[in-house]
């Protein structure tokens, strides 16, 4: 009799300790599920992206920043800060801004634009696509979305 | 007969000159076919039929075709370049135009300017190209000038075998065209930038360039190439006349778009098979193929694994870049300076090779999933068991 | 430790019938528990579902892929819903050839389809949610064949659905209903339904079997237990399922280039096959009579004492109707 009974509460003990560590686990998992992935807090977080300091970008100067993986050229013109993306309207390969001449130059075909990103020369045949640009508190940001202008 | 020729041209200007506000010229009324045609060109409203033709614009019958008023009737071939001139080479008549003045001139400097001087009427004169009364703006898509429809104005002529074979002349040039690049890029992409004959061989000076006028020709689209190609060995060769620049191996007409195969084809014209060139060449050959298979597999990797793991698309800006550096490889190429294009492909590689990890490490997630799952299944079961042995002890007691 | 619990919750007794728990009691009891991890799964995936039609894809696309686990939750959440539906399906006929709708459980019965229609819904407005392909065109194909559906069709067009085009307002009041309507109305239901079980108990099977006549068996340890093993083997066959054929995500959603051959969810293909199949105003009428005649059963035949004519008929009708919708679902799988 004792020894079923100490059978059973072992079993019983057994079988509340085993469904408290799953439940545990559970616990755990849904906790570390709730812990938000790197691209969670970026990508669907706060719909900007930090360039730099404005001061660090001087007139007829540009940067090339990196917005949601894909390469931008943000250029500080006499008129305001410009923003495109640096991918060649031709076959994707990433233009230079070259202050000297006040163009964007692509290295593979050579295809031009200006300031603005219209095409000046060459094969491409649709401009650099344009992002908004903001000054906040003295830091330079691009917005994720695409501009109208 | 050139005097003649600009005596006429002059004669007709003053007549255009003399015109005054240009309504309705009686010479319509036996001609309506001609009127309909000619309201639809550009020169309606400037000048009517006696401003070409003279006669007598106000008379109904046959005196309209008065001598004694300047009747020319359909003027000869040989003199209608000068009578087009005689207005169109006029910089003050053509200022409100905004039209360029040196049409006539250039056409002098043209093959066919040059055989028509000699006394040759079966070469190209200005109503060849541009139509007789219905003459439009290039910039009218059904106009026999515009940019897509100028391989067929040329070919007119440069594909009537029997003309041509005369002057001892290729008559296959436009069939060339249509299934080359650029005549795709024209006929089929529509694109406006494509080059069509007049752009290579000159609008109104149409001539043959040969030697190093190809490059510059080429260059002035192509200007990557050209540098690089201006760097190469073959400068050399194009300046002792050996080669003609990029017509050498790309072709004239029927350039098609450049493969690898041109490894094989092209060298093989000048080089021999053991010698530095040709090895040079393998090199560039087999330095391109990596690059491009490597890059091919990234792309294939990358939509393979993005249907069960959607977010690696997002590694597709950094393949593109990769690719880019594949692409400038291909422009210095033409430099043949294999250390160049190495580091260009090297890096393409290497920027392939890193995402092709990335992708894999994420898809390796899979495997880890299944793992975890026999962990799983192995804590369930004990689990299962205990319950289950529970169950039947405590069933056991009643 | 757990005397208290069982005391309190009265475990060691049932209500009234001296029967057995038998296996078909399960579907019922497996329903809940595929409720409780559709719930919960659910919960947690609001955490990173963004209702917006530029958001919600790739939302959608980051819980499967970065998030720990997104993809167990995300593949099991979908799973569930489906197996939620069919056992629900299952415990109804269940339910109907027992004759367990007798009087005095008919409103148990009617409180029981009311939440199937409701269970039907949040698979329907869930099915947008992820804004894939699949989700817009065939919520596209649905709202075509709802409008087609005189009278009825308009009315639960606007009523329900804002009577937009699929687009982001559609998006968001499904999304309202799916998290925010939809629960309580479900939760009301539920309760509704399980107190009235636990009222009245359940009846004596129809069938009876050899074993028939044992003890009285106790909730625990017999049903709890039971229903443990139940409970894990089930989760551990949903694990499994989730984990070798995880939830599909097609490309992001595009308005303008159309999803050839897309099907609605299973459970909604008999009732689009028989809007296709009767033509005109009676559509409306056979989809309102099914769900009239559905609902009103117990009240056609909720008389306890069943004769063994009454028996051949119900078992008759069930058969046929189940036939019947068997049928129309796989002739619209078909074409």
């Amino acid at each position: 009799m004792t020894e079923e009974h100490s059978r059973r509460s072992f079993l019983g003990k057994l079988l509340s300790g085993s469904l408290i560590v799953g439940a545990l686990g559970v616990v755990s998992s849904v906790v570390a599920y709730l812990f938000p992935p790197e691209s969670v807090s970026s990508a669907l977080g706060p719909q900007r992206t930090r360039v730099g300091k404005l001061s660090d970008l001087p007139v007829g100067e540009g940067k090339l920043a990196l917005v949601n993986d894909e390469p931008v050229w943000v250029v500080h013109l006499a008129q305001g800060l410009v923003a495109m993306s640096a991918l060649c309207t031709h076959q994707g390969c990433i233009v230079k801004w070259q202050p000297d001449r006040r163009l964007f130059s692509c290295p593979c075909h050579q295809g031009l634009f200006d300031a603005r990103g219209n095409v000046v020369s060459g094969f491409p045949q649709m401009p650099l696509p344009r992002l908004d640009v903001g000054v906040v508190e003295g830091e330079v940001y691009i917005s994720a979305g695409r501009a109208r202008a | 007969m050139g005097r003649l020729s600009t005596i006429v041209g002059a004669v007709c200007c003053l007549l255009l000159a003399a015109q005054g506000d240009a309504a309705q010229e009686s010479c319509v009324t036996c001609h309506p076919d001609v009127r309909t045609e000619y309201e639809q060109g550009v020169h309606h409203g400037q000048f009517e039929c006696t401003g070409c033709h003279g006669g007598d614009p106000a008379a109904l019958d046959a005196s309209a075709h008065a001598k004694e008023k300047g009747y020319v009737g359909v003027p000869g071939r040989r003199q209608i370049p000068a009578l087009c001139g005689g207005c169109h080479s006029d910089a003050a008549r053509m200022r409100p135009f905004g039209i360029a003045t040196d049409q006539y001139a250039r056409y002098q400097t043209s093959e066919h300017g040059i055989r028509l001087a000699k006394g040759d009427d079966r070469v190209a004169v200005c109503t060849d190209c541009h139509g007789v009364h219905r003459i439009l703006a290039p910039t009218e898509p059904t106009s026999p000038v515009a940019p897509a429809n100028i391989p067929a104005t040329c070919g007119h002529c440069h594909s009537n075998k029997a003309l041509m074979d005369e002057y001892k002349l290729p008559s296959n040039q436009h069939e060339q065209y249509r299934n080359s690049v650029h005549g795709i890029a024209l006929l089929v992409e529509e694109r406006r930038d494509a080059p069509t004959c007049a752009t290579c061989h000159g609008v109104h000076g149409a001539a043959v360039s040969a030697g190093q006028d190809i490059g510059t020709v080429c260059g002035t689209c192509h200007v990557r190439s050209l540098e690089a190609f201006n760097q190469s060995p073959h400068r050399a060769a194009t300046a002792e006349g050996r080669m003609s620049e990029c017509a050498s191996c790309h072709g004239n007409h029927g350039i098609a778009h450049p493969t690898r195969a041109l490894f094989d084809t092209a060298c093989k014209k000048c080089h021999q098979a053991d010698d530095a060139g040709v090895a040079t060449a393998a090199r560039l050959n087999t330095l391109l193929n990596q690059a491009e298979e490597s890059l091919d597999a990234a792309d294939g990797d990358l939509a393979q694994v993005s249907q069960r793991f959607p977010t690696v698309v997002r590694y597709r800006p950094r393949l593109q870049q990769a690719r880019a550096y594949f692409i400038e490889a291909q422009t210095v190429q033409h430099s043949l300076a294999v250390g160049r294009v190495e580091d260009l492909t090297r890096t393409a590689r290497s920027i392939s090779d890193e995402v092709r990890a990335a992708i894999h490490s994420v898809a390796g997630g899979q495997q880890v999933r299944y793992l975890g799952l026999a962990v799983f299944w192995v804590f369930l079961l004990f689990v299962v068991g205990v319950a289950y042995l529970y169950k039947r002890e405590q069933q056991g007691q009643r | 430790m757990f005397t208290p619990l069982r005391d309190v919750l009265h475990l060691d007794t049932i209500r009234t019938t001296p029967v057995r728990f038998r296996l078909l009691h399960f579907f019922s009891a497996i329903a809940v528990l595929l409720l409780v991890v559709e719930v919960a799964s659910g919960v947690l995936l609001v955490a990173y579902y963004r209702p917006t039609a530029a958001d919600a894809f790739s939302s959608v696309a980051i819980v499967t892929d970065e998030v720990w686990l997104g993809w167990l939750i995300r593949s099991l959440h979908v799973w569930c819903a489906d197996f939620l539906i069919l056992f629900s399906f299952l415990h109804m006929i269940r339910v109907y050839f027992a004759h367990a709708y007798e009087a005095p459980r008919q409103l148990t019965w009617v409180t029981g389809i009311l939440l199937l229609c409701v269970l039907l819904t949040f698979g329907f407005t869930g099915a947008l949610l992820p804004w894939d392909q699949y989700a817009y065109w065939s919520t596209e194909a649905a709202r075509k064949a709802i409008a087609a559906v005189p009278g009825l069709g308009p009315v639960v067009l606007n009523v329900i659905w804002g009577g937009w085009a699929i687009g982001e307002e559609v998006l968001l009041r499904f999304y309202v209903m799916h998290i925010g309507v939809l629960p309580w109305i479900a939760a009301l239901l539920l309760w509704l339904h399980l107190v009235l079980v636990w009222h009245f108990g359940l009846t004596e099977p129809v069938l009876r079997s050899r074993r028939y006549g044992r003890l009285p068996s106790a909730f625990f340890p017999d049903f709890v237990l039971n229903l443990l093993i139940a409970v894990l083997l089930l989760f551990g066959v949903l694990v499994s399922i989730a984990t070798f054929f995880p939830a599909a995500l097609t490309a992001p959603a595009d308005p303008i280039k159309a999803l050839g051959g897309v099907r609605p969810r299973w459970y909604f293909l008999a009732a689009g096959e028989l809007i296709r199949e009767v033509p005109g105003k009676l559509a409306s009428l056979a989809l309102l009579a099914a769900f009239v005649l559905l609902i009103l059963v117990p009240v056609i035949d909720g008389r306890p004492d069943t004769t063994r004519w009454r028996t051949v008929v119900r078992w008759t009708l069930g058969a046929l109707a189940i036939a019947g919708a068997l049928l129309l679902s796989f002739k619209a799988y078909v074409t």
